[in-house]
């Protein structure tokens, strides 16, 4: 135990006060120093991002500033378990070596995120070598190899600074010396203030280091998914056109193969042809041979290529119009066509679809062609089916029919339409028919055939106009006005194929025809002269012509099917108005849209609904007087004239007193002085 | 009680050796790597395992030890007798994590665990005439 001090000196005591203070002062200036240090560190350190950088300035400080000649930096890893050594001042080699964090004097301030300085490392580790000899020497279990640490080999002072940011192991910074206690409090907390500028500045390093990175790695990914995408929008795009292409391809073979088998038969019969389900059937048809006259002549001086082209021209021509009759263009043979009417399957207007083909032929000839035409036509019961060798079948028909159309062709005048006697029953209520001379036919005898001239004008059929009428006598004229107006306006409707498909010829012409003369005659009698002045003549005649211009859209065979119920003629009137509202949209005749409307409900309601516009009423009663007169063959015998305007009158929608136009119509077109009073429903005289 | 001047002496650079002796009177010494410096009166030894030195304080409190400055070689005789154990705290931990990083580096973290701080009140401090 220590002796009790002695009373010092005065003189002791100031030079022990003196001391104290020499002491101050020097703690004073260490300290302002170190205040120095740290700023010129850690300014140094903040103005950078490099990590290299930071570790060099940081570890120069060390010996430069702090004048600790051993000092290392280790990272850690991003788990947290090693620690590398990335920076070193004072050693020979040492970087890259790596220990696990908790190992050591560096790895347990790591992992305790605690300022470690212990000045007896080098002792302590001999004496522990010590205990572990006695240890293994005493058989006590495996115990783990001594670690290889980095840095001095007997270190006996280590100061290790975890350097940790925001509960992150960043790493640790080590100074270690050979002498014992080599470190006091003072260095410790000084690295510890150093410690955290380093570990924010190698954190801001590997923060910006990352995000570059992370940069570089997006970039890379984004690189290769614009080269993905790239591949794929080339492979979407090759497959695409693969797949477009080997449609095309399917689509051109389907074409061509749909085109090859138009060759061998008419396009109805194909998908039967296909599944070999075409069985040869007996068909009433008209058969139409054409023939260019002279076209050898003609084409002796030509080069063959115009021959050709000049021929494929008429060809095209031809089969445009034969199609528009719903003909079918069997075979040509030079310059020669046969067409059949009435194939594949049943049709009542075979023989007039036939000869208006042939006429329009004629026409279509005579304005652009430089020849002549002969055409022989014949209708009678013909067998039709595939015919020829398998390779080369066609659809054909056989018959004693189509030799006599040949033979007929033959003697046709160049120009004419030469149709075989029988035909002329059927022809002659629409046709103006000449009688041909009398021929020596092969195989037939003598024959006198029929030219087919022209439909007959609406004037010169007597079962539709009587030539006694009022119409007759005063109001032909605008049977022509009707037909310029048909011309001018309604250039682009070939009204007369339109007509055919139920033989309702000239129907629209005599029904405009009708209705203008009418609104004429009722124009003139003053009485009643105030309604009728409403009605816009054009539009009436307009209405008139197109009023059933759809239907071109509707089966021929629902047409003339003269067996439908109510329920179907009803759906076949609305289909019709439908067709011909279309039309109309098509035509730019949108203004008819109402009257034409309104002209089918009356017809539909039998004109019971309420009251009706005046041109609707001048439409109604020509349309029905047109259907009842109009020459029919399938439809039964028409209506005589006076028979005809008294049905009318006797009908719903016709009753005197109600429907005045209707007994003024009876007036236009019935014969001089025949009377026609209709009394009651059921109580009609005629005279 | 303990000067200044001793602290180099328990810095664990030489090791120091415990004198205790059992209930029985049975004397017993050991080196031991460290004697800590608590404060004036008080030092610490580490207790990691039940060794005759720990057995024997248990019975008698009563121990001498002498430090050594590892610089100067000038060795202090300690009497000191054992006052209590500590399991936490700043003196555990600063005794631990030592020990853990030395036992770290020689391969023997799991056999060199610091189970207590054993905390003894100094009682008589001397230093010795010679130096060795």
């Amino acid at each position: 135990m220590a002796a009790p001090p002695a009373e010092p000196s005065i003189r002791d005591q100031m030079v022990d006060n003196q001391k104290v203070i020499d002491s101050l002062n020097n703690k004073l200036a260490r300290k302002s120093d170190e205040v120095r240090i740290i700023q010129q560190i850690s300014s140094e350190i903040s103005s950078t991002l490099d990590l290299d950088r930071i570790l060099a300035i940081s570890l120069d400080a060390m010996e430069a500033v702090l004048g600790f000649r051993h000092s290392m930096i280790l990272l850690a890893s991003a788990d947290e378990r090693t620690l590398k050594v990335a920076a070193s001042r004072g050693y020979d080699g040492n970087t890259g070596a790596e220990i696990a964090v908790g190992q050591g004097v560096l790895g347990v301030a790591a992992r305790r995120r605690q300022v470690l300085r212990m000045g007896n490392v080098a002792s302590q580790r001999a004496y522990l070598a010590g205990v572990r000899a006695r240890t293994e020497a005493a058989g006590a279990g495996t115990l783990a190899p001594v670690a290889e640490m980095p840095g001095l080999a007997n270190a006996q002072s280590q100061l290790a600074i975890p350097l940790v940011v925001k509960n992150r192991l960043v790493g640790v910074l080590g100074v270690e010396s050979e002498r014992a206690s080599g470190f006091d409090e003072l260095d410790e907390m000084l690295l510890s203030i150093v410690g955290n500028q380093i570990a924010t500045g190698i954190d801001n390093a590997q923060m910006h280091l990352n995000a570059i990175e992370h940069s570089r790695k997006l970039d890379a990914v984004n690189a290769e998914l614009l080269h993905l995408n790239q591949a794929l929008e080339a492979g979407v795009a090759a497959r695409t056109a693969e797949l477009s292409s080997a449609l095309d391809q399917v689509s051109r073979e389907k074409d061509l193969s749909e085109s090859l088998l138009r060759r061998m038969a008419p396009s109805e019969v194909i998908p039967l042809m296909l599944e070999d389900k075409l069985v040869a059937r007996r068909l009433d048809v008209t058969v139409m041979f054409t023939d260019i006259v002279d076209f050898t002549a003609y084409s002796a001086g030509m080069e063959p290529d115009e021959v050709f082209s000049q021929l494929n021209d008429f060809f095209s021509a031809a089969g445009d119009i034969i199609g528009r009759y719903r003909g079918y263009i069997n075979k040509t043979n030079g310059d020669g066509i046969m067409a059949l009417f009435g194939v594949p399957f049943e049709s009542v207007t075979h023989c007039t679809d036939a000869v208006l083909a042939a006429l329009a032929m004629q026409r279509e000839i005579g304005s652009h062609f430089p020849w002549g035409m002969r055409v022989g036509i014949n209708s009678g019961v013909v067998t039709a089916g595939m015919l020829g060798p398998p390779d080369k079948s066609l659809y054909d028909v056989l018959g004693e029919a189509v030799n006599i159309a040949s033979r007929v062709e033959a003697l046709c005048p160049p120009g004419a339409v030469a149709v075989a006697p029988q035909g002329g029953e059927v022809l002659k209520p629409w046709f103006r028919l000449d009688v041909l001379p009398e021929q020596d036919v092969k195989g037939v005898g003598r024959l006198a055939s029929l030219n087919a001239l022209g439909l007959k004008p609406i004037a010169e059929d007597g079962r539709r106009v009587d030539p006694t009428s009022q119409f007759a006598a005063r109001y032909l004229p605008v049977v022509e006005e009707v037909d310029a107006a048909k011309r001018e306006r309604f250039g682009m409707i070939d009204f007369v194929s339109l007509q055919a498909r139920d033989l309702a010829l000239q129907h629209n012409e005599a029904v405009a025809a009708y209705a203008v003369a009418l609104l004429r005659m009722l124009r003139a009698d003053d009485a009643v002269a105030a309604r009728w002045q409403a009605v816009d003549e054009a539009e009436l005649m307009a209405a008139a012509l197109l009023h059933d211009a759809g239907k071109h859209a509707i089966e021929p065979a629902r047409l003339n099917n003269r067996n439908l119920d109510v329920a179907g003629r009803d759906s076949l009137r609305r289909d019709l108005l439908e067709g011909t509202l279309r039309t109309l949209a098509k035509i730019g005749a949108e203004s008819l849209e109402t009257l034409i409307t309104d002209l089918y409900r009356f017809e539909a309601t039998r004109g019971a609904e309420g009251q009706f516009d005046a041109a609707v009423e001048l439409l109604a009663v020509a349309d029905i007087y047109d259907a009842l007169t109009a020459p029919k063959i399938y439809k039964g015998s028409p209506w005589r004239i006076v028979g005809a305007l008294a049905e009318l009158m006797r009908l719903p929608y016709g009753q005197t007193g109600r429907r005045p136009v209707f007994a003024a119509f009876a007036e236009l077109m019935k014969p001089a002085g025949a009377a026609i009073i209709a009394r009651a429903k059921q109580d009609v005289l005629i005279r | 009680m303990l000067p200044d001047e001793i602290k180099p002496a328990m810095l664990g650079i030489v090791p120091s050796t415990i004198v205790t002796c059992s209930l029985a009177g049975v004397p017993n010494v050991t080196e031991i790597s460290q004697v800590w410096y608590v404060d004036e009166d008080h030092v610490a030894l580490s207790h990691q395992f039940f060794n005759k030195t720990h057995r024997n304080v248990r019975e008698n409190p009563f121990a001498a030890v002498i430090v050594r400055d590892g610089r100067t070689f000038q060795e202090w005789y300690l009497e000191i007798q054992y006052d209590h154990s500590e399991e936490s705290g700043p003196l555990f931990d600063k005794m631990d994590i030592e020990l853990e990083a030395i036992a770290s580096m020689t391969g023997m973290s799991g056999v060199f665990k610091l189970r207590a701080a054993d905390v003894y009140r100094v009682l008589s401090v001397r230093k010795s005439k010679s130096r060795g």
